[in-house]
Parts: C-alpha cells; sequence; structure tokens
C-alpha cells in the first residue's frame, strides 16, 4: 500500500510540476497580449515612433529593423552552422577536433549574451567602422550571428547524425559521390532538424536585447541600408521604458513580437510535419 | 570448382585497430553463381562482402592486406576508384534501405548520379529494373508514391532494381532477408534464381536452409576465418571439417 | 551442447532401428532354426512376428519424416536419418525373406533331404546370419572398418550359392532324386536364394552405414 501511495504522491508531483509550467507561460502570455493587444491597429503597425517618445505613433520602423538584424543573422549563420555541421558529420572521423568544435559551439553558446554584445561592440562598431558604419542593421546582424551559430550549428548536427547510417551506404553503394549522396539523400532527410535549428536560432535573435544594445544604435527612423543604425522591437521595448516608462507602448511592441514569434514556431512546425509525414510516404 | 572465376581473393587480412577481423581469406568467387557466407555473429562474413566493394573505407582505423582480384585488378590498391568500382560491385543491406524519395526517383537515383538526365532514358531504366527485380507489377501503377509505403519485402526488392538500374556485374547481398516474412523471403530467394543468370552473387545470411536453397557454393566462417568453403551440397551433407560439422548440425553457434 | 532435444530425438531413432535390427535378427536366426530342426511351431512364431518388423518400419518411418519436415538436419544428422529412412526397408525385406523362408518349412513339415554338400549349405546359413548380425552392429556403432568387410563376404555367400544351385541342378539331371526327395530339392533352391538375397540386404546396410559414416555413397544392390 505505501509503495501505491508513494506513486501517486509522485505522479501527482509530477502533474504539479507540468500544470506549474504551462500555467506560468500561460499568465505571460495572457498578461502582455491582454495589455497590449488593444494597442495594436493597422496605424500601429505602419507607423513610425515618434522621436521623442510620443504617444499615439507606431512601431513601423522597428519592426523591419528587428527584420533585417535578424534576417541578417540568419544570413550569415545558416551557412556557416549548416556547413559547418555538414563537416562535422560526415567529413570528420569522432576525434579530437571534432571534440574541440564541439565544446567550442558549446561554450559559445554559454557565452552571456552582453558579453556577446561587448564583442560586437569593440569589433564590428569600433574596428570595423568603415565597413559597417559603426551602429548599424549590419553590426547587429553580425553579432547576433554569433548568438544563432552555436545553436543551429548544433541541431543541425543532430539532425544530420539522425540519418540512418544505411541510407549513405544505400548511395553511396550505388557509386554516388560523397558530395552527391550528401546533397541527394542526407540533407533532404535532415532538413526538418536543420530547418528547426535554424527557426531555434531565429527566435534567439529576435528576442535578443543585450547583444544589439551595444551595436545596433538605437535610431528610431526607418532604415534604408544595413549600414544604418536601427532600433529593432526588443531595444525599442528597453529603451521607452527605460526613457519614458511608457509602458502601453511597450506592451503593444512585446505583444506583437509575441504573436510574431508564436507565428513563427506553429508555421514552421507545421510545415515541417507535413514536409516530414511527406517523407516517410504517409 | 569449375565454372569462370569472377573474383579473386588472397591472403586477405583485415584488422580494425588491433582486432584482427579477417585472417588469411583465399577463396574464389564463381562467376553467375550465387556464393554463400555463413557462419555465427560476428564472425567475419559481413566484413568480408564489405571488402568486397570497400565499404569498409568507412569505418575508423581500418587495415588490410593482400589481394582482391576483380577484373584483372586488385581493388584493395590505394589508387582504386571506389566510386566506379560502386557501380561494378554493388550492396543490398540488411535492413530493406529504400531513401524517403518515390519509387521511381528510388530506381533513377543511380543513373542519375551517374549523369543521366533525359526522362525517357530513366524510365526505361526503370522499367528495366524494377522487371529484373520482380516487383514492377506491383509498383507500375505507383511509381511517383513514396518508396516508404511500399512493405518491408516490396522495399527489399526495390533496393535490389535501384542496384540493377546501375549495372553491376557483382550483387553483394547481406542478410537480404534476415527482416523479412517467409512470403517476402521466397520471393528474394526466388529473384536470386533468376539473378544469378546475369549476375555474380555473394550473400552472406544467417539462414542456413536460406543458404542451402540458394547457392551452389558455401564458405563457413569462424572468427575471421574460412573454415571450409565447398560446393554447398558438399558442405550440407558431408562437411569435412568437425567445426563446420557442429556449426551446421546446430551443436554451437 | 545446443539442440539437446533434437539429439535426444536422433538417439532415439538410432535406437529404434537397433531394436527393430535385433529383432529381425531374431527373425532370421528362428527362421534358420525352424529350418535345421524342422520346427513348424518355431517357423508359425516367425511367420506371425513380421506384423512386429512391419509395425517398427512403418514407426521409424514416420520419426525420420518428422525429423525432416521439423529439423532440417544437416551434415551428419541428416545423413543419420536419411540412413534409418532407407535401412529400415532392407530390414523389412529381410523379414520378409525370413517368413518367406519359414513358409517353405511349414510346407515341407518334415526334416528335409539335402543331396548336396551340407558343409557347404552350412557354411551359407552361418555366413548370412553372420552378415545380418554384423550389419545391424555397424550401425549401431557407426563402424565403418565392419561395414566395409561386407562386400568381400558377399562375394564368398554368391560363390556358395551358385555352387550349391549347380550341384542341386547337376543332382536333378543324373536323376539321383528319387521323386519325393525332389519338391525337397525345389524348397530348397528358393530357401537358398532368399538367404543369397538376405545377403544382399545386409551389403546395402553395410553401405549405408559407409554414407552415415562418411558421406560418401556407394552403389546399392
Amino acid at each position: 500500500m505505501a509503495a501505491k501511495l508513494r506513486e501517486t504522491a509522485a505522479i501527482g508531483l509530477l502533474w504539479g510540476a507540468g500544470i506549474a509550467t504551462l500555467l506560468i507561460l500561460i499568465v505571460i502570455l495572457a498578461y502582455i497580449l491582454v495589455n497590449g493587444l488593444p494597442l495594436i491597429s493597422w496605424h500601429f503597425l505602419t507607423t513610425n515612433p515618434g522621436v521623442r517618445g510620443q504617444q499615439g505613433t507606431g512601431i513601423y520602423s522597428t519592426i523591419v529593423a528587428t527584420v533585417a538584424v535578424t534576417g541578417l543573422a540568419l544570413l550569415v549563420a545558416a551557412p556557416l552552422s549548416v556547413g559547418g555541421a555538414i563537416y562535422l558529420n560526415e567529413y570528420t572521423k569522432e576525434n579530437l577536433l571534432r571534440k574541440v568544435f564541439r565544446q567550442a559551439a558549446e561554450v559559445l553558446a554559454g557565452i552571456p549574451s552582453i558579453i556577446i554584445g561587448l564583442f560586437g561592440f569593440l569589433f564590428f562598431v569600433i574596428y570595423l567602422q568603415p565597413y559597417t558604419g559603426g551602429w548599424s542593421v549590419l553590426s547587429g546582424g553580425l553579432t547576433l550571428a554569433f548568438m544563432v551559430l552555436p545553436i543551429s550549428l548544433r541541431i543541425s548536427e543532430e539532425a544530420l547524425k539522425a540519418v540512418p547510417g544505411e541510407l549513405r551506404e544505400g548511395s553511396l553503394g550505388l557509386g554516388a559521390t560523397k558530395w552527391q549522396s550528401i546533397t541527394t539523400v542526407v540533407m533532404p532527410t535532415a532538413l526538418p532538424g536543420i530547418i528547426t535549428g535554424l527557426i531555434l536560432g531565429a527566435g534567439r535573435a529576435i528576442g535578443e536585447t543585450a547583444a544589439i544594445l551595444l551595436t545596433v544604435g538605437g535610431a528610431l527612423g526607418l532604415i534604408h541600408g544595413v549600414r544604418d543604425p536601427a532600433c529593432p522591437m526588443t531595444l525599442y521595448i528597453y529603451n521607452i521604458l527605460t526613457e519614458y516608462n511608457d509602458t502601453t507602448t511597450a506592451y503593444g511592441t512585446a505583444a506583437v513580437l509575441i504573436i510574431a514569434i508564436l507565428a513563427i514556431t506553429f508555421t514552421t512546425d507545421y510545415l515541417m510535419n507535413r514536409y516530414t509525414k511527406k517523407l516517410k510516404g504517409l | 570448382m569449375s565454372g569462370e572465376i569472377e573474383i579473386s581473393i588472397k591472403n586477405l587480412n583485415l584488422w580494425f585497430g588491433n582486432f584482427q577481423a579477417l585472417k588469411n581469406i583465399n577463396i574464389e568467387i564463381q562467376k553467375n553463381a550465387v556464393t554463400a557466407l555463413i557462419g555465427p555473429s560476428g564472425c567475419g562474413k559481413s566484413t568480408f562482402i564489405k571488402t568486397l566493394d570497400r565499404m569498409n573505407d568507412l569505418v575508423d582505423n581500418v587495415k588490410f592486406t593482400g589481394e582482391v582480384i576483380y577484373k584483372g585488378r586488385n581493388i584493395l590498391d590505394s589508387d582504386t576508384d571506389v566510386v566506379e568500382l560502386r557501380k561494378e560491385i554493388g550492396m543490398v543491406f540488411q535492413k530493406p534501405n529504400p531513401f524517403p524519395k518515390s519509387i521511381f526517383d528510388n530506381v533513377a537515383y543511380g543513373p542519375r548520379v551517374h549523369g543521366i538526365r533525359d526522362k525517357k532514358t530513366l524510365h526505361e531504366i526503370a522499367e528495366r529494373s524494377l522487371k529484373g527485380a520482380a516487383i514492377w507489377d506491383e509498383v507500375k501503377d505507383r511509381l511517383n508514391e513514396s518508396a516508404l509505403r511500399l512493405s518491408g519485402g516490396q522495399q527489399q526488392r526495390l533496393c535490389i532494381a535501384r542496384l540493377l538500374a546501375v549495372e553491376p556485374d557483382v550483387l553483394l547481398m547481406d542478410e537480404p532477408a534476415s527482416a523479412l516474412d517467409p512470403i517476402a523471403t521466397s520471393k528474394i530467394e526466388d529473384l536470386l534464381h533468376e539473378l544469378k543468370k546475369d549476375y555474380t552473387i555473394v550473400i552472406v545470411t544467417h539462414n542456413m536452409q536460406q543458404a542451402a536453397r540458394v547457392s551452389s557454393h558455401t564458405a563457413f566462417f569462424w572468427l575471421g576465418e574460412i573454415v571450409e568453403y565447398a560446393s554447398t551440397i558438399d558442405l550440407f551433407e558431408r562437411p569435412r571439417n568437425k567445426r563446420t560439422e557442429d556449426y551446421v548440425t546446430g551443436k554451437f553457434g | 551442447m545446443a539442440r539437446n532435444r533434437f539429439t535426444r530425438k536422433l538417439n532415439q531413432l538410432r535406437d529404434d532401428v537397433t531394436d527393430m535390427g535385433a529383432i529381425t535378427l531374431q527373425s532370421v536366426e528362428d527362421a534358420l532354426a525352424a529350418l535345421e530342426t524342422s520346427n513348424t511351431a518355431l517357423a508359425e512364431r516367425v511367420i506371425a512376428n513380421d506384423n512386429r518388423i512391419d509395425t517398427l518400419d512403418r514407426k521409424i518411418e514416420s520419426q525420420c519424416i518428422k525429423l525432416l519436415a521439423l529439423e532440417q538436419p544437416m551434415a551428419k544428422d541428416l545423413r543419420v536419418i536419411a540412413t534409418s529412412f532407407k535401412m529400415i526397408t532392407d530390414l523389412e525385406r529381410i523379414g520378409d525373406w525370413t517368413v518367406d523362408i519359414s513358409e517353405e518349412v511349414v510346407t515341407m513339415g518334415k526334416p528335409i533331404h539335402i543331396p548336396v554338400s551340407a558343409s557347404k549349405f552350412n557354411e551359407l546359413v552361418a555366413d548370412v546370419k553372420a552378415m545380418v548380425a554384423d550389419s545391424i552392429e555397424a550401425y549401431a556403432q557407426g563402424d565403418v572398418q565392419q561395414a566395409r568387410s561386407f562386400e568381400a563376404r558377399d562375394d564368398r555367400i554368391d560363390y556358395l550359392y551358385k555352387d550349391i544351385v549347380n550341384n542341386m541342378v547337376n543332382a536333378l539331371a543324373q536323376g539321383k532324386c528319387s521323386t519325393e526327395t525332389v519338391s525337397d530339392v525345389t524348397s530348397l533352391l528358393y530357401i537358398i536364394r532368399y538367404l543369397e538375397r538376405i545377403a544382399d540386404h545386409a551389403v546395402n546396410i553395410g553401405n549405408r552405414v559407409c554414407y552415415m559414416e562418411e558421406g560418401e555413397r556407394a552403389f546399392l544392390k
């Protein structure tokens, strides 16, 4: 009886923990959405912010800045991380080099984002100013690429590792070269995992504040090129809260940000599920 | 033993690191015949056939000495073009491993990687190969369906068709029916009888009855050595070696 | 040692075949004793006993079929079963010849008059008895050396058979036989023919034992 009681208690506790996690998520989402949704309107989404924190303006330029910075980060990180993962998984054997690479990626992922930001500031903003334009979308995007890289590298590698060895052998056994096997069999099979890695990386980039605080500049005007300074949504939330204590606009922006992240997550999930099913012939 | 020799193996030794997996293998594989390799798990028979198309190269720390003479050259030479070699010596694996693509794309895979792009040619090759692997009638109306929707036995025959599409001379089969039910297994075995007219086949099997049914010659591997190599009927009816006798009568292994 | 159950069944099969051999041998000995002593009661018993041999034949046959179908035997195991499967037919035929001999004994119903050298006839009888006994022993022991000796021993039996037949035919032709002994001679001609056939089956058994032990099939008689 005691064992059964303990079993019941354990299940209860675990169930409670699960529910608590879910509740916390719901509370945060609900709080932000309830406070932010009323503010969202076509006007809010398509008007640039007032330069001195005026009420009744929009967040258009910050959305553009977020898309630009994140897109740039992905553009840089995707080929590097996927290429790196392919190299590590397909071309190196399990040896010291591979361990060093993987450890390096792990360390990179563990570095606090403000320190990455500091590096981005010193390297891209100051040292490479003639090329990046100092505080700019380019500096911010490149800095964010450092944060995306380890996540998507690691997840891409796992995705490649999950491709059954028999498929590689099957392809090689038909006289395909290694590169042909990778591009025509391994990559398509690993694609859902690789895309997931990139999406997680993008999620990280969209939500990142500390790393861009020091690199992107914070200018509220609409950007015209990658060398213009900009203010992505996260930074905008931080700025209007710290400088103008404008919680209303902060909530509105936060709601847009959250909806965007949720939309990206669910859409890719759906697309990847469909792709995986097609891959499995269902 | 009579008949033309397709592959001649001389003093083959193979190591994984410090472990010697093959010890002084000397056998001749008959052309247009089925040669079966039997023996307990880990005896080296799979390692042996993977040597014949250099698949062991994929394994870390592999070393080999000796000669595998095929078409007048030693395929173990370091300057052998393994990609070319694998077009001539193809492998069917234990678990059916169709690519997650359509049935047609699976069969067309080999010709495509070897540069054939013409749709009509690819279709001709696909039909011929699928017929050769005795699966055409079952799939001709669903060539664009995913290969993964086929049953295990169909998948395995598709994998054989995929191999036939690159027109090899030798088919290596690593327990091709071990994951299949008896009916699918007998289809594969019937297929082997057809295929041996045009191909040289080497099959690894755990199933002694299968070896007895499909092959003309059988080699018994034990601890990395070939203990006995003889015509299949001799090996199963009157083995000369005590160890073979004990293995085929089920006294060990 | 794997396949314990199968090994046990295989040993059982060999024991059963050996038992059938012992019963057949007993029939051979009894039939010949009945002949020697004109013991019609004993001869009747041999005739009655034949269905025991037939029953064993059928029983062992199904044992063999079962083992072949269910166990997929290989190598020596296969050869033991194949040998047993064929050998029981030899034993059953030997049993039939002993019935035929016994029937002749019953028909004659009295001591027979042998119109030729009794020593050769006695030698033939002893040789055949010994060969049947030895062939069964060779099977039970897997004794190849013993089994190989049968061809030569059979040559001697063939010689004795032809010699006795010639002598009897000559005796008949020269009119040395009285009217009542003519029927004895006819019976005897049959009996030695049966004995010669029994020896041939013993040789078959010997060849089968060689195959069982060494895998080489010899031509059978």
